[in-house]
């Protein structure tokens, strides 16, 4: 392989008083790859890619992005890094051509190629004919789109997503996912944070979960999955759920952990269909009334509930 | 009724945990019309106080010039600027002429450090002394008002003189007229008879004259320039600030929470009546507020009509509150509200005669005055205040600013919508 | 040149804002036309109704003064009776009641003082004291005259004992000779005006409220600072290759340059709208709108710098910049003992530079000295808001 990677990451911290955001963070990120940042609200990922965008300076550590260290030559760094924030980072009275324009002239993109940079950009988003309208006047989803396609002007050799999809119907979501993968499929290397699964695990060929700070594992899928050791998760969703179902449920034989969350009882089975009938009965004979069960094999899910005994955001509900 | 009172009291409490609408509300006209007090009372804002500046240069190679100053100097209202005469210029070792006193006083004026400069000649007292009778110069900026009062003080100070002057040539004339030109000793006895007698005379004065404001004396309502009166500042925050309230209208329609409202067991009237009402409640404090601190702090004299004062008042912010849910209906977003409402606004104070008096504008002008509320309400605080009118005589404006209350009420009630 | 494009950018935002032409032009020429219409006639007061209230058995006497009075263009004489005239003032209809005492003949004849009151009405107090101004000035004049006369009377029948035909021939002869001697007296003043223009309230007004709505507009201008932080694009621009001293003298430019089309922008529309002649060097007065938006941009971005929000730069700018003004002159004129206090401020300035070329049309010699003091305050703001700003 010989190449060197695209972003380098050692030891990176950053503490904010007696808070540490982001604590100890090493991985690396290779040519060509999309590597997710998984983990709830709160958990740092944000704070991470500000700074690798070089917006926040760490405490300690270092970190590199296409050979250029985000500290000491940062300027460099961004040259060949493209960011889509989390908030939608554009101007609302103008149109979606002129942000573009705007954007690619902050990077310095010749005049001369921009116009058609511009245009490129927005058929590979789908808004070409929206292009002279106020951003104001876009839906959601089309402001997403925008705040990616700008991201992307100047041809950056890596992408720092966070959280692309979040507040958008499930439709839209979908396109946008295919489009972030039809990027990479073109050759570029991307660094996704994301609380919903649903993402993570259709972009990323690695993922790394981070929960509080820390990174608790990195892996691709099947890595993170055998690791933990094959369990599937069993989903109960019932009323008058007692509140000690969770405890209750592990007591049971197969049931390596439970997490009880309002009218959710996620479970960690190491066979889920030999175990699904004593869960019921044990709920059942509790006085839950059981509205749905679902029985999922092994994914993202279960390894982020096993390290770190928290669920994660499903893609059609929002947690915000 | 209910309903209408638990959504104007949950606007109020929206509004009271705003702090910036706060600030905007009640420290803002407060520290505007403390700033504007001290400014105008520092310069001498209220009437008694006024002082005008007068720039002189003596050039009087004689005592006369200087008698002259120390009588225009004794005047209360005239504040006297001494510049020393101009120096020999350097070339020529001849001394200044009134030329060049006119020179540097004229670029005086012209560069604005000065309204009025008087100059004395060299040859004053020699001229009067020799009969010959001397003239002063006096160069004005015309853009100011202060030349016409320092130019009368100094023609009150010179007709004395004047007379003094004068005295002794008319008796001798006039004994010649009656009896044929005296001989040298009559003149003598003439001349000396004459003595003080003039000058003892006009220390009693034969007309007087005694000036007496009817109505509340002791009102004291100064209306020059951007007026300091807390009357007017009190409708002027109360007018702005309502209408800049219009704006919330606007959000609640993009937010979507008023057709939710909608959505909900509640009347359209309802809606509007409680609109009305907190906007109502919030300026009638804020008039009451302003009021009492200027009654308190600033020790204005609102007269003794409180219950007039109240429904001047009442009629008032009802008018206001009418228009601010008009232009809430009527723009499209939040930003056009308010800059409508800033627009109306000061229209509506300077035509109202909330900057300065209406007496000196145009009759067509005090006509368009009285179009709007604002003219109204200022006539209703001028008769409370300086005429000390009863009850009775404020009801005609405060009838007018209700009707405007209900034109805007019914107005705006029309033109409400959801989205 | 990323700086330029982001001037660029500002101004474009800006200048599609409607509310910006609404604030920025519209309200300042809606109020200069209604401040032009308010003092369009030249003292501003038009006509002064007053009544005369003589001694009730000498009609004759009121009707003179009334007669007098009339021939004065700007007042309106009634004549009546004490108690209808006091009412007529409380009610407004009459700014002034003169009173001729009934001891008129009396006091003149025996030396006896005479009182005239003047019942004046608090609210027309500007008209009011025109016509007590004006009886006092009376009162002055007769009182010189009648002291002369007396005291001429008393030497003379000192000397040698006047007899009937001597007083009567006396009087008349006195009457005459002060009247004439009055016309040439000892001690005359003569006035000269410096400027030669004419001077209109909506000269002062135009450039005052030109200066004052720019501070405005430019204020909600740099709050941008502000509003870009908080919708994000801020931090995207620090994540792309562009300097911060970039983004910072972006920013400045655009707020100047916004406030050079603005105080152009309105200086043309009042020649045109109010035929306000701006002098004889449009030169001069180019330069001094360039001057003017320096001095008001600097003071609007240095606030903006200074606050930590864009509430904050509303609240304390609004506040800043009001008093400013007041102090300034932008509002109404500063009675001139206030001068000292006026001169800290950028609006006097402004209005000094601007009335230079307007009412003495100086050219570049009157707006020499503004020029200096509005750009050293721009220069500090300016350099100040830098120095705050890296900080970020």
């Amino acid at each position: 392989m010989g190449s060197r990677p695209v972003l380098e990451v050692k030891n990176l911290t950053k503490r904010y008083g007696s808070i540490t955001a982001v604590d100890d963070l090493s991985f690396t990120v290779e040519r060509g790859e999309v590597f997710g940042f998984l983990g709830p609200n709160g958990a740092g990922k944000t704070t991470a890619i500000s700074i690798l965008s070089c917006l926040v300076q760490p405490t300690s550590g270092s970190a590199t992005v296409c050979g250029h260290d985000v500290v000491r030559d940062s300027l460099e760094a961004r040259r060949c890094m493209g960011v889509v924030p989390q908030e939608i980072a554009l101007y609302p009275s103008l149109s979606a051509r002129q942000n573009l324009l705007f954007w690619g002239r902050m990077y310095s993109v010749p005049a001369s190629e921009l116009g058609r940079r511009v245009d490129e950009l927005l058929e590979v988003v789908g808004l070409a004919d929206r292009a002279n309208d106020r951003i104001d006047t876009y839906s959601g989803g089309m402001k997403r789109r925008i705040n990616i396609a700008a991201g992307l002007i100047h041809r950056p050799e890596t992408l720092f997503l966070d959280e692309p999809t979040v507040g958008i119907d499930p439709q839209t979501r979908r396109s946008i996912l295919e489009l972030i993968k039809s990027l990479n499929e073109d050759g570029l290397t991307i660094l996704y944070t994301t609380h919903y699964l649903e993402g993570a695990e259709f972009l990323c060929r690695r993922v790394g979960i981070m929960d509080e700070g820390r990174l608790v594992a990195v892996g691709t899928r099947a890595e993170l999955v055998e690791s933990i050791g094959a369990a599937d998760v069993i989903t109960v969703v019932a009323d008058n759920l007692p509140t000690d179902a969770d405890a209750l449920a592990r007591g049971l034989d197969g049931i390596r952990r439970a997490v009880l969350a309002d009218d959710r009882l996620t479970l960690e089975a190491t066979a889920g269909s030999r175990a699904l009938p004593r869960v019921v009965e044990q709920l059942s004979g509790a006085g839950a009334g059981i509205t749905s069960i679902e029985v999922s094999s092994p994914n993202l899910e279960s390894v982020f509930l096993h390290l770190t005994g928290k669920t994660l955001a499903r893609s059609n509900e929002d947690q915000a | 009724m209910r309903t209408i009172w638990q959504i104007a009291l949950h606007n109020l409490r929206l509004i009271a945990s705003d702090r910036a609408a706060m600030f905007w509300l009640i420290v803002m006209p407060i520290v505007f019309t403390a700033a504007m007090g001290f400014a105008l009372r520092g310069g001498g804002g209220s009437s008694g106080d006024v002082r005008y500046a007068l720039t002189v240069v003596n050039m009087d190679e004689g005592p006369r010039g200087q008698e002259l100053l120390t009588a225009i100097e004794s005047d209360d209202e005239i504040d006297l600027l001494t510049l020393p005469a101009p120096a020999d210029s350097a070339a020529n070792a001849s001394p200044p002429t009134i030329a060049d006193a006119e020179a540097t006083a004229r670029e005086l004026v012209r560069s604005g450090n000065r309204s009025s400069v008087l100059i004395i000649p060299t040859d004053f007292t020699e001229r009067l002394e020799a009969g010959t009778g001397a003239t002063l110069a006096f160069v004005r900026n015309p853009d100011r008002t202060n030349p016409l009062v320092t130019r009368q003080a100094v023609e009150r100070v010179i007709a004395r003189r004047n007379v003094e002057a004068i005295a002794v040539e008319g008796v001798l004339e006039a004994y010649e007229t009656l009896r044929g030109k005296p001989d040298p000793m009559t003149s003598v006895r003439l001349a000396a008879g004459l003595g003080t007698r003039v000058m003892d005379a006009m220390e009693k004065p034969l007309f007087t004259v005694r000036s007496e404001r009817v109505g509340r004396p002791e009102a004291v309502m100064p209306q020059m320039g951007f007026t300091h009166s807390s009357p007017a500042m009190a409708l002027m925050f109360v007018l702005l600030n309502g209408l800049m309230l219009s704006s919330v209208l606007v959000s609640e329609r993009r937010d979507r929470t008023l057709i939710r409202l909608m959505s909900a067991p509640v009347r359209r009237g309802e809606i509007i009546a409680a609109n009305l009402l907190w906007r109502f409640l919030i300026g009638f404090c804020q008039m009451w507020v302003l009021i009492l601190f200027g009654r308190f702090v600033f020790g204005v004299d609102w007269g003794d009509g409180a219950v007039a004062l109240l429904l001047v008042s009442v009629s008032y912010v009802g008018a206001v509150a009418g228009l601010s849910v008009l232009i809430g209906s009527l723009s499209r977003t939040a930003k056009q509200a308010e800059s409508l409402s800033l627009l109306l606004a000061l229209t509506m104070c300077a035509l109202g005669g909330l900057w300065w008096p209406l007496e000196i504008t145009p009759k067509t002008y005090q006509l368009v005055g009285h179009l709007i509320p604002t003219g109204w309400a200022m006539d209703a605080m001028n008769n409370l205040l300086s005429r000390g009118y009863s009850l009775w005589l404020v009801l005609p404006q405060v009838l007018v600013l209700a009707g405007f209350a209900l034109a805007f009420g019914i107005a705006s009630t029309i033109a409400f919508r959801y989205e | 040149m990323t700086f330029l494009h982001i001037a660029a950018k500002d101004l474009r935002i800006r200048l599609r804002d409607r509310n910006t032409l609404l604030l920025g032009l519209l309200l300042p020429a809606a109020l200069t036309a209604i401040m032009g219409f308010a003092f369009s006639s030249d003292s501003g007061i038009s006509e002064i109704p007053i009544t005369i209230v003589g001694p009730e058995d000498a009609d004759f006497l009121s009707e003179a003064a009334a007669g007098m009075l009339s021939r004065h263009e700007l007042f309106d004489v009634a004549v009546s009776d004490e108690t209808r005239a006091i009412e007529d003032v409380r009610n407004g209809h009459r700014a002034a009641a003169i009173v001729i005492p009934d001891s008129l003949f009396e006091a003149v004849s025996g030396g006896h003082s005479a009182e005239f009151v003047v019942y004046e009405d608090p609210v027309s107090s500007v008209k009011s004291s025109i016509v007590r101004t004006m009886m006092e000035q009376m009162a002055d004049a007769g009182n010189a005259m009648s002291a002369l006369g007396r005291s001429i009377f008393l030497t003379i029948d000192d000397v040698g004992e006047l007899s009937d035909a001597e007083r009567f021939a006396l009087n008349g002869w006195m009457f005459d000779w002060m009247r004439e001697r009055w016309e040439d007296p000892p001690i005359a003043i003569a006035s000269s005006d410096e400027s030669v223009r004419e001077i209109s309230a909506v000269s002062y007004f135009a450039p005052a409220f030109t200066v004052f709505f720019t501070l405005f507009t430019l204020l909600s201008s740099a709050r941008s600072i502000h509003e870009e932080r908080d919708a994000g694009t801020y931090g995207r621009l620090r994540t792309t290759p562009v300097t911060r001293p970039s983004i910072i003298a972006g920013k400045m430019l655009a707020t100047y340059t916004q406030g050079v089309v603005q105080v152009l922008l309105l200086i043309g529309l009042s020649g045109v709208l109010f035929g306000i002649d701006w002098g004889s060097s449009p030169t001069a007065v180019a330069a001094m709108a360039l001057v003017t938006a320096a001095g008001a941009s600097g003071i609007a971005i240095f606030i903006a710098a200074a606050s930590r929000t864009g509430t904050q730069t509303d609240q304390i700018g609004t506040v800043v910049v009001l008093v400013m003004s007041v102090a300034g002159g932008s509002m109404w004129p500063m009675p001139e003992s206030f001068e000292p206090v006026s001169r800290l401020t950028f609006n006097y300035w402004a209005q000094q530079g601007f009335s230079n070329l307007v009412v003495h049309d100086s050219g570049f010699a009157g707006i020499a000295i503004p020029t200096a003091v509005i750009l050293s305050i721009a220069a500090v703001l300016f350099a100040v808001s830098v120095l705050i700003l890296r900080r970020d």
